[in-house]
């Protein structure tokens, strides 16, 4: 067999840590936007101590890092109490990706929030809307066009972060490729582990560019 | 602005340069003293030194992946490990001379690093199988080992080996003959759920947490655990038939080395210090 | 009864005083053309009408209503956000840079408050939008975004979505400062049809054709005060105060 078809005979298992490494990038992040929402609303309002919480909450999940709340999500919380013990490897991940990911969604979320223009805020005003309605009509929908660059990077950022999950025991495409690289005692499995993150990479750009392209007709 | 960033990168840089111009200026001027405050001392080990290629002249660097107690952890001040394997090298080392530094390495691709030079040896709790003898030369053996497998005291699992673990998960820490031996019994067909860890700790904590039913490992890494105040972990199984035998490690063809090794782990033996460090980590 | 009126309105920030003791009344259907050299509190003064900007001492009445009676920022008169709402629609204004929601067609744009604010059903806002879209010649661009019109464009779909809601009083924040000559005309036009409708209208603005052309009343300010406030013959042909004089000089000249 030559390394090509080595490599090739390597895809199966490779695309079953595929599933695992897209699908929990792609729920993760969702629900991360979900969660940022909430959170960029809840910076900018103008109650402090929903204001405060919010913020404490962003600093702290952007100020530790993602392998430590994976880590302690997963192993640290049985031992602070047998009923914080999640079970399934594949939810404790989802979570603490979803809320690490919320934070840097949030910040994104509330900048473009912030970029619209104050007059779109004084117009609203005027015609009598009240502060759900103009953040519900006027603001949340000019602030997607420019949200979708930079969250489509936080797609791709979270896509590489998955990897982490090897230290709980869920075999991603990193985990997947380093078994395979030690018990085939050969370095070549990384290379069709990276095509295929390659291409997960490159369609989520595509579809990125294309919502992009969509959301900027009335330009 | 801009000059004082100018200004603070450059005397950043005149310092890095003059702490390695200092660093390469010390040893050099504390050899020659010792050299001449000690000959007697230094005459005989220099002789077995004569042959020997170090990474770094008068130190034995060592790879361990230090998270496998007993044989090797940290103090509590987490910068110094302890254990059987420090106590056993130091001892060897001191005999030829030598000081220690060790290499603090993932146990998932440990052994590459000897192909790499980035460490002379590793004594890590390795067992020696015949894959491993194949690419790397192992001294004589130091301690047996046991595969075992460990389940909760409370647990209503009924199975009595790995072999009896059919519908049930177990945890084993990845690279390791553990890691072989429930491999093979997955690939002959047994239909049992492997997590693969990469720390021992990691699936002492599963077994705990419950997210898996039982756990293989060496025997002699159980005895932190097993031994613990209210401990929830007992031994169901040993594979008696088929001990294991741990030995440092050297890269392929490091003859000189290697004699070395094995001349100090003989004397360990035969003088008894080998007996009373395993009476230090393995008697409670 | 006046439409609007506004007693000793103060508003500084922080050290700067930027309205000083502002008293005007305004009648209605009247036109009162505000002007003034820049940083005179024009704008301020109409912003702090409709709560754009908060006053910190002063009162103010919209058709008898007290909105505000604020002694050191702090309001005394108490309304509900409802009762507060309902006297603030009552004024319309028009931007100097039209603020028109771009992710909206003109259409969408006039009547989105209509039907978010006074909830009415889709007919009745489409209807009213659509004549007062007429109204002000832009029936063939019901459907374009904001991007695709011109300035003088926008700014008449600006002042047909004010329109929309029905309001007694409109307010122009300089409303063709930000246009090209050119489509200034198209803009006053509009303007002029309103007023001689009836509307009362207050307009914040350096066109001085339109004031002396519609203006019942023209308001000179100068450094936050109120400094004078004559018919346009009179203030064009025969400005009495001192700065009054200067600042006309400045625009002939200038």
């Amino acid at each position: 067999m030559n390394l090509l078809q080595e490599m090739i005979s390597w895809v199966p298992s490779l695309l079953r840590g595929a599933r695992i490494t897209i699908s929990l990038t792609l729920v993760s992040v969702a629900a991360g936007i979900f969660l940022g929402l909430f959170l960029a609303l809840g910076k900018i309002s103008k109650n402090r101590v929903l204001s405060k919480i919010s913020s404490g909450y962003i600093f702290f999940f952007r100020g530790t890092p993602l392998l430590m709340q994976l880590y302690f999500i997963y192993y640290s919380f049985p031992q602070i109490h047998p009923a914080l013990t999640i079970n399934s490897r594949f939810m404790a991940a989802f979570i603490a990706f979803t809320l690490n990911s919320g934070a840097y969604s949030a910040e994104i979320i509330r900048s473009a929030i912030q970029s619209i223009d104050k007059g779109q805020r004084e117009a609203s005003k005027v015609l009598g809307m009240s502060y759900a309605q103009t953040m519900r009509l006027v603001i949340i929908p000019q602030s997607i066009r420019r949200l979708i660059p930079p969250l489509g990077n936080e797609y791709i950022m979270v896509l590489k972060d998955v990897s982490l999950v090897s230290i709980i025991a869920l075999t991603d495409i990193t985990k997947v490729t380093k078994s395979l690289s030690s018990t085939t005692a050969s370095p070549w499995p990384y290379v069709p582990a990276m095509v295929i993150y390659l291409i997960i990479t490159g369609i989520f750009t595509y579809v990125f560019n294309k919502l992009e392209t969509k959301f900027s007709v009335y330009d | 602005m801009k000059k004082v960033l100018l200004l603070m990168l450059s005397l950043v840089l005149v310092f890095s340069l003059a702490a390695c111009a200092s660093k390469t200026e010390e040893p050099a001027a504390t050899e020659t003293p010792a050299a001449t405050e000690e000959p007697a001392a230094t005459e005989e080990p220099a002789a077995e030194e004569a042959g020997l290629t170090l990474i770094k002249d008068g130190v034995l660097t060592v790879g361990m992946q230090v998270d496998y107690p007993p044989f090797e952890l940290y103090a509590e001040d987490g910068i110094t490990p302890i254990g059987l394997d420090v106590d056993i090298i130091e001892a060897i080392a001191k005999d030829m001379g030598l000081e220690v530094e060790y290499v603090d390495t993932a146990w998932e691709g440990i052994f590459a690093g000897l192909d790499t030079n980035k460490y002379d040896t590793i004594i890590s709790g390795v067992t020696i199988t015949e894959e491993r003898e194949a690419k790397y030369d192992f001294t004589q053996s130091y301690i047996q080992n046991f595969q075992c497998m460990v389940v909760l005291k409370d647990s209503d699992v009924t199975a009595t080996s790995p072999e009896e673990t059919a519908g049930l998960s177990v945890a084993y820490q990845s690279e390791t003959t553990s890691d072989i031996y429930m491999t093979e019994l997955v690939e002959g067909g047994l239909a049992v759920d492997v997590y693969e860890y990469e720390k021992i700790l990691e699936c002492f904590s599963e077994l705990e947490a419950g997210r898996v039913d039982a756990i293989v490992c060496d025997s002699t890494v159980t005895f932190p655990y097993i031994n613990r105040e209210n401990s929830p972990f007992e031994i169901v199984w040993t594979q008696d038939e088929a001990p294991e035998e741990f030995g440092i490690m050297v890269a392929d063809g490091n003859t000189e080395l290697l004699n070395a090794l094995d001349a100090g782990l003989t004397k360990i033996k035969e003088d008894g210090t080998l007996d009373s460090f395993m009476m230090k980590w393995f008697s409670e | 009864m006046s439409m609007i009126k506004t007693e000793g309105l103060c508003k500084s920030f922080g050290d700067l005083a930027v309205l000083k003791n502002c008293s005007l009344s305004i009648e209605s259907g009247e036109v009162v053309v505000i002007i003034g050299p820049s940083g005179a509190g024009k704008s301020t003064y109409l912003r702090a009408l409709n709560h754009l900007e908060t006053i910190n001492e002063g009162k103010i009445w919209i058709e008898d209503n007290l909105l505000d009676d604020r002694i050191n920022s702090v309001n005394l008169v108490k309304l509900s956000h409802q009762e507060e709402t309902a006297i603030l629609l009552e004024m319309g204004m028009v931007f100097q840079r039209f603020n028109l929601f771009p992710h909206k067609t003109v259409l969408e744009n006039v009547m989105l408050a209509p039907i978010n604010v006074r909830k009415y059903p889709l007919e009745k806002a489409e209807q009213i939008a659509k004549e007062l879209i007429d109204k002000v010649g832009l029936s063939d661009k019901l459907h374009e975004y904001p991007s695709r019109l011109s300035g003088g464009q926008q700014q008449r779909v600006a002042i047909a979505r004010a329109l929309a809601m029905q309001p007694k009083i409109m307010l122009f924040d300089e409303p063709t400062s930000a246009l090209d000559p050119e489509l200034v005309g198209e803009v006053l036009g509009v303007m002029k049809e309103l007023a001689a409708e009836g509307m009362t209208m207050i307009c914040v603005t350096h066109e001085m054709g339109f004031a002396r052309e519609v203006a019942d009343r023209v308001v000179f300010m100068y450094n936050g005060e109120i400094t004078e406030v004559s018919s346009p013959e009179e203030m064009f042909s025969n400005p009495k105060h001192e700065k009054t004089q200067q600042f006309l000089k400045s625009i002939i000249n200038g």
